[in-house]
């Protein structure tokens, strides 16, 4: 094998020492130049290479077969120092290996040495700890582990318990040392030895004490014995049973002796069993005397007391169960026998004295009882005839009373009729009468006649006002009147009143003055206007000198419209003299003085009827007031809106040039009218029904004003000819309508058809002002 | 100088100590190194001085000072201290009694050196030991072995000791003489010895850890040694070819050129099994022959090596040894002359000097070290002395 040197070129030392190499890099120079002397030195150099080689292969191969072990020279020295060092080396990486191995497998035995340690000892504290008695067999039944409660148990008897110990062992030691006494398992005896100790097995010790077995196979095929001490578990039982029964017999015992019944209990031997107190109060012993096991029948035949019991027949042959005997000192008592099915007997003898006792009276109250019943139904057919009789009676006073009630009725029905028919009847002509003396009035006419005609209204006037106050008077006693209620503006009232009132104030030469408000009321109108009239009448007439006032105040619990005057006044012990009929107050004879005296008892019967409280006030020589109390009132949308509408109109229009249409049957009211209205400047069509309208229809075009009577002839009102008027010749205008008749009916009537109501009788000057009025507000509307 | 400090706490006084002196007067050297090792009771001393010393006077002035504390050395080739790589200097090794139990023999006439002298001499050694030993003698001893490096007997010398002491790692360097070849001594019971070696069995309760490294790569180049003088330690021809010239054509430089440098840096090693042992060479003689610090025979096959990387090699020794027992304390480091002349030659003296001071590397500069049993070269031997691990 040739051996390679590289060779550096880079600093060649000389030419000359041409390198002996082995590779020979000679350029190889063209065959010219090659010449013999060339070749030679190349065969030079390859016999030096060749016998370089030659040597170093000598002293390989000398080396080689010498062997490499030798150990003498230094070099042999070095080579084995080193193969040592080499197998030292190895060995002490394997060694260390092994080190590590054996060290890691020692730390996972130790640790798991101590694992086993720690668990041997948990499950040491584990069956220490447990109550029972604890062992632990292996596969080959020896004894592996034991509590010290189990090695207790066995050295009280003397035996030392050592693992391994075979379980048969411990069996043998357990008869030989008679342990135990007895066992409770599966009915088997103690000899049996294959599992005499078995799952759940109880079993008693010779000590007294008891024990529970539980047996349990482990994994590996060991067993696991426990051994429970249920010693106090079973006399803690025994002595809750003990106590349970004591209990259960003191309670027996006591129920027996609070029975009222004596019980007795005999066994199946003729013996006495359980009695109680009764019994032995009964038998006449005392209970010390009676001993359980005493022989009944012999107890029993020294008493009086029967001796009953299952085996007694009665007179029958039957068996009797029940027996009742009367004894000596008159008590009844009740036997009864109660055969059990154990051959025993209970007797109970029950006193029965005062049940019988009991019965006897009972059949008597029965039989009381009956006697009774018949009495009392006597009686009572007794009372029930008496009662229809009364019933009849009562029916017929019923009835007859029904009749009154009726007749009553009809009285007081045709009392109003003669009113109505007087009022009306009465007072037409009146009425009639003063019309034509005002139109007399309105004539030119001398001054004598003039004063003639003067007194003539005014007699005619005073007639009038008497009989409309008589006639007021009898209606308000007739109880006719029913009051119209409405709500409306004070003023509107009063100011017609002022207005009257203001003349005839001026007249006597007083002062009057009206205080307007704007208080709303709610009351019959034409009743208060009555009263207030009364009021304004009475203060002129008793006021020689001075003023009268109308005003309204206000209070809390109405409008109070006073009259305030500075007449003569009224000595308060005459205060309410004044209002009682046909009282009048001393006065002397004027003209004007005319007067029944019924002015203020009309009005007192109205503020009844109203319900208006009307106040005197008065200091004789200062002045009077009178007041009347009415309360507050709410208009309605529509009346407001009217009430605004009538502030506004201040001012009555004259009638002068207007056209009235009088409508009445009565000729000469239409006469009177006529005469009137014209000389008051009107133009004037009458007309006595709605014919006589019909006839005279084109004069009727444009009427400013009708006047019309409610009542006309022939059962037609004026209602009925103004709705045809105005229906079929189209004739309407503002209405006023007169009647006699105040029912509340009529008057809603009227004023549902919107037009003016007044009664008769008429004033004339009252007339005017309405009629102005009327035309006025028909103006305003247009 | 630097006092190491124990790695064990409430240990206050540390188990090595060392100290440098560069003074040239013996007697002033031998009082500074006294003062900074007297600290505490030492079991021994050890030292590596410059063979330019005065020896007479030096081993007397060492007597003198040291006394009756058991004082061993050599001469070196260049030293290594605290400071790293020093030079003219005496550099020592105090060791704590508390924790070193140290036995020292002297083996001279090592021409005449058998087995038999070897066996009682080691029995003897290791029975002391066992006697005021501080740990078990198993597990927790070395031994250091300090040899005249012109003697040519180490090989056989230490085949005998390491058969001896078994499982004991041995470890040790040939005195040097800086280069000179001519005077290398041992130091043993005030005087200095030469042809004989000191073994030096100690006991410790540190831990330790023995190491020898290299940094030598192998290349393909082949030089069969054709014929040699195994005695002399002397190669006459490789491919049969002087010795000398093959070896300068190997590496591609003149025999003249041949010195010490380019042996450190064309380095010659030989293969057994799978690893390559550095075969130093020491001179060329005057018949082209090369003398080499060790064991050489005809038919052996020389490898041309090349140098790897000295520091690198250095950095994952101390590594290496810094992960088994810890930062040490001290390392007793036999550096081969090789490595420093190829340091120098590579301008690399600075680095590795720090490197060596920074790990505590304390030794000298060797013409050969032993390790177990093997004597090398151009290696750096040695053992790192870490913190107590035994009793303390």
């Amino acid at each position: 094998m040739a051996v390679k040197v590289a060779r550096q070129r880079s600093t060649p030392l000389s030419e000359a020492t041409a390198e002996p190499g082995i590779d020979v890099l000679i350029d190889v120079p063209s065959p010219q130049q090659q010449s013999q002397h060339q070749l030679q030195q190349q065969l030079d150099q390859a016999r030096t290479e060749n016998a370089k080689l030659h040597k170093i292969n000598r002293a390989l191969m000398q080396r080689v077969e010498s062997g490499a072990g030798r150990q003498e020279g230094a070099y042999g020295n070095f080579e084995h120092a080193v193969f040592l060092a080499e197998q030292v080396r190895e060995q002490t990486l394997a060694l260390n290996s092994a080190l590590e191995e054996i060290k890691q497998s020692h730390q996972a035995l130790k640790q798991a040495n101590h694992q086993a340690q720690t668990a041997h000892s948990n499950l040491q504290d584990a069956i220490e700890s447990i109550s029972d008695a604890f062992v632990l067999y292996g596969k080959d039944r020896r004894l592996l582990l034991a509590n010290s409660r189990f090695k207790q148990f066995w050295q009280a008897s003397g035996v030392d318990i050592r693992p391994g110990v075979h379980y048969e062992e411990m069996m043998e030691l357990a008869k030989k040392g008679r342990l135990i006494e007895r066992y409770y398992g599966a009915g088997k005896g103690l000899g049996t030895t294959s599992a005499p100790l078995g799952d759940g097995k109880v079993f008693r010790m010779r000590g007294g004490g008891w024990l529970q077995v539980s047996q349990r196979k482990t994994g590996d095929g060991g067993l696991v014995v426990l051994y429970k001490d249920i010693t106090s578990l079973i006399e803690n039982e025994r002595a809750l049973r003990e106590r349970e029964l004591a209990h259960k017999s003191r309670v027996l015992q006591h129920t027996l002796d609070n029975l009222s019944q004596s019980v007795v209990l005999v066994n199946a031997f003729n013996q006495l069993e359980t009695w109680n107190q009764r019994f032995c109060e009964l038998i006449g012993r005392p209970t010390k005397d009676l001993k359980q096991g005493d022989s009944f029948t012999q107890l029993m035949a020294g008493t009086e007391v029967s001796d009953l019991n299952p085996c007694s027949r009665d007179a029958d042959g039957k068996p009797c169960l029940r027996l009742e005997q009367k004894l000596s000192d008159g008590r009844i008592l009740e036997i009864c026998t109660h055969p059990l099915p154990s051959g025993e007997f209970v007797n109970t003898y029950t006193d029965i004295t005062e049940r019988s006792r009991s019965a006897e009276a009972l059949t008597q109250a029965y039989q009381h009882l009956e006697l009774r019943v018949d009495a009392r139904t006597a009686e009572l057919t007794q009372v029930n005839q008496q009662l229809l009789q009364e019933i009849d009676e009562r029916r017929m006073i019923g009835n007859r009373l029904l009749e009154a009630k009726k007749e009553a009725e009809q009285a007081n029905q045709s009392k109003t009729k003669f009113l109505a028919a007087a009022s009306h009847d009465l007072l037409q002509p009146m009425n009639a009468a003063r019309l034509f003396s005002a139109s007399l009035l309105e004539h030119p006419l001398q001054d004598r006649t003039r004063a003639l005609v003067q007194s003539l209204n005014y007699s005619l006037e005073d007639v009038e006002s008497l009989l409309a106050a008589l006639v007021d008077i009898s209606k308000l006693d007739a109880g006719v009147v029913k009051p119209d209620i409405t709500a409306f503006n004070a003023d509107h009232l009063l100011g017609n009143l002022a207005n009257e009132f203001q003349t005839l104030a001026a007249q006597s030469c007083l002062d009057f003055h009206w205080v307007p408000s704007t208080a709303v009321i709610k009351t019959d109108s034409q009743l208060l206007a009555r009263i207030l009239r009364n009021f304004l009448s009475n203060a002129l007439r008793y006021t020689p000198l001075g003023r009268v006032v109308l005003g309204c105040r206000r209070t809390a619990a109405g409008v109070s419209i006073q009259v305030w005057d500075t007449g003569i006044g009224i000595a308060l012990d005459k205060q309410q003299e004044i209002f009682e009929e046909f009282n009048r107050v001393q006065h002397d004879n004027s003209d004007r003085d005319k007067g029944l005296g019924l002015g203020l008892a009309i009005v007192d019967k109205m503020s009844g009827i109203l319900g208006h409280r009307v106040s005197v006030r008065s200091q004789p020589g200062v002045g009077s007031c009178f007041s009347v109390l009415v309360p507050y009132g709410q208009l309605d949308q529509s009346q407001q809106r009217e009430a605004s509408s009538h502030r506004h109109q201040s001012s009555y229009l004259p009638l002068q040039g207007s056209r009235v249409l009088v409508l009445d049957n009565e000729q000469s009211i239409c006469q009177a009218m006529q005469l009137l209205l014209e000389e008051w400047g009107c133009e004037v069509v009458t007309a006595r029904s709605y014919d006589d309208i019909h006839k005279q229809s084109q004069w009727l075009q444009d009427l400013d004003l009708i006047v019309a009577d409610y009542h006309l002839d022939h059962q037609q009102t004026g209602l009925d000819a103004l709705q045809r008027m105005a229906t079929e010749l189209d004739i309407q205008a503002p209405v006023l309508m007169i009647t006699a008749n105040y029912s509340n009916d009529l008057k809603q009537q009227i004023r549902a058809f919107g037009y003016q109501l007044m009664n008769k009788p008429v004033r004339p000057a009252k007339l005017k002002a309405v009629l102005q009025h009327l035309l006025s507000r028909a103006v305003e509307q247009e | 100088m630097f006092a190491t400090q124990p790695i064990a706490s409430g240990s206050p006084l540390p188990a090595v100590l060392s100290s440098v002196s560069h003074d040239q007067d013996v007697v002033m050297a031998a009082e500074q190194l006294y003062r900074n090792l007297q600290v505490q009771p030492l079991s021994l001393v050890l030292f590596f001085c410059a063979s330019q010393y005065d020896l007479e006077a030096l081993s007397k002035a060492l007597k003198a000072r040291f006394g009756d504390i058991p004082l061993v050395g050599c001469t070196s080739a260049g030293e290594i201290s605290d400071e790293g790589y020093t030079q003219g200097s005496i550099t020592a090794i105090g060791f704590s009694a508390e924790h070193f139990a140290i036995e020292v023999a002297l083996f001279n006439q090592l021409a005449d050196f058998s087995f038999s002298d070897a066996q009682s001499l080691v029995h003897g050694m290791l029975e002391g030991c066992r006697q005021k030993q501080v740990a078990p003698i198993m597990g927790h001893s070395f031994a250091l072995a300090l040899l005249d490096g012109m003697s040519v007997r180490e090989e056989q010398l230490l085949n005998v000791l390491n058969a001896q002491l078994g499982s004991i790692p041995l470890l040790g360097g040939s005195a040097g003489d800086d280069l000179h070849f001519r005077d290398t001594y041992v130091y043993y019971q005030g005087q200095f010895h030469s042809d004989a070696a000191i073994l030096i069995l100690v006991n410790s309760r540190c831990r330790f850890e023995v190491f020898s490294i290299d940094h030598l790569i192998d290349t393909e180049d082949k030089l069969v040694v054709t014929e040699a003088d195994s005695n002399q330690r002397r190669v006459i021809e490789l491919n049969a070819a002087p010795a000398a010239e093959e070896y300068a054509r190997a590496i591609g430089l003149s025999v003249e050129q041949l010195d010490p440098h380019v042996f450190a840096m064309h380095p010659l090693s030989v293969r057994i099994g799978d690893r390559y042992y550095a075969r130093a060479i020491q001179k060329v003689n005057g018949d082209l022959s090369l003398t080499f610090y060790c064991a050489v025979e005809t038919g052996i096959v020389l490898t041309r090596s090349r140098c790897g990387d000295l520091a690198e090699g250095l950095e994952s020794l101390f590594e290496g040894i810094r992960r088994k027992i810890g930062p040490p304390q001290l390392v007793i480091g036999y550096d081969c002359i090789f490595r420093r002349l190829e340091s120098e030659q590579r301008a690399l003296e600075g680095g590795i000097s720090s490197l060596l001071s920074r790990n505590r590397v304390i030794g000298f500069n060797t013409y050969g070290e032993q390790f177990n049993g093997m004597h090398l070269n151009q290696t750096f031997t040695g053992v790192a002395l870490g913190g107590p691990d035994y009793g303390s």
